[in-house]
């Protein structure tokens, strides 16, 4: 009987280890690694404004990620060495598509412009997207951590409005 | 057994109450605002030509093109510093809108030039490029003198 409860104990035990384990990976890690077609290196285009390429943010909602047609405006040849990089690249540019995977998510229960944020609060791209520039490879995940409490930090410091209904659909 | 899961159930707590959610990703940080653009033309063509990278190829305040090997420019980007004397405004404005897709060579049969001027049709506001048509007009030596 006592080694029955024993064994229930450790089975109890190992599943609450379990269960932390996964909670910990879905509270740090809301979302699987993300792999990029290509290691673009931000750090090598530093001195471009983010704009350039992420068109759209100083005119609507939403970022964009760059198309093949915008790397192919100056890059003439493959900016890679790697033959596996290369092959990409050129197939790339021939279908003028990349699949660039998309990094940052908000839920779809919250509006955001970033018309309003970058166009008319005139916010440096850092403040919600960490130092991006600095990263000469693609991260996995995205560099900061965009959750409520640190919209309506900034937004009661800045004195904008924290009405649920205005980032709510 | 029970301090087991004692020290399990006080992980979780440390780790749950954490800063940040006990999330290890930094909070966005101290927000960065971005200066609004100056009213001097020039100072904003400066700008302009910054933010849109033609730093990136021409050089800081347009002196020095970077390496554009086998480019007929002597395998560079060529440098800004003259291009007052060979556009009209309206030409550069164009050119700028226009790009330059296709580099010459400087061996036709050796590589291509990996880098292109873009085109900046849909990238550049009129206002903007007028701006950064009067900043490389400014970029002409004081003083200086045709010369034939």
């Amino acid at each position: 009987m006592r080694a029955v409860r024993n064994l229930l104990g450790w089975i109890v035990w190992a599943l609450l280890v379990a269960g932390a384990t996964l909670a910990i990976g879905v509270i740090w890690f809301p979302q699987l690694p993300v792999r990029q077609p290509l290691a673009f290196n931000h750090a090598k285009h530093k001195k471009m404004a983010c704009v350039v390429c992420h068109r759209g943010v100083e005119t609507g909602a939403w970022a964009t990620i760059p198309d093949m047609n915008t790397c192919l405006n100056c890059h003439a040849a493959p900016p890679v060495k790697d033959a596996t990089a290369i092959a990409i690249w050129s197939a790339a540019a021939m279908a003028k598509h990349i699949a660039w995977q998309r990094i940052n998510r908000i839920p779809d229960h919250v509006y955001f412009s970033h018309r309003r944020h970058v166009d008319l609060a005139r916010l440096d791209c850092a403040s919600c997207h960490g130092d991006m520039a600095d990263r000469t490879t693609p991260p996995a995940h995205p560099l900061t951590r965009i959750s409520m409490n640190n919209c309506l930090d900034c937004h009661r410091q800045q004195s904008a409005s924290t009405d649920c209904a205005r980032c709510h659909k | 057994m029970h301090w087991l899961l004692v020290i399990t159930c006080t992980l979780l707590l440390v780790i749950g109450c954490g800063p940040n959610g006990g999330s290890p990703l930094p909070a966005t940080r101290a927000q960065v605002k971005r200066p609004a653009p100056p009213a001097d033309p020039v100072q904003f063509g400066r700008q302009v030509f910054e933010k849109c990278g033609c730093v990136m190829c021409h050089g800081a305040d347009g002196k020095s093109g970077i390496a554009n090997p086998n480019a007929k420019t002597k395998d560079i980007v060529p440098p800004l510093t003259y291009v007052a004397e060979g556009y009209l405004p309206a030409e550069l404005k164009q050119f700028i809108r226009r790009g330059q897709p296709n580099i010459d060579k400087m061996n036709p049969n050796g590589p291509t030039p990996p880098f292109k001027m873009p085109s900046y049709g849909a990238w550049i506001s009129d206002v903007e490029l007028d701006a950064l048509q009067k900043y490389l007009f400014s970029l002409m030596p004081k003083g200086e003198k045709e010369a034939f």
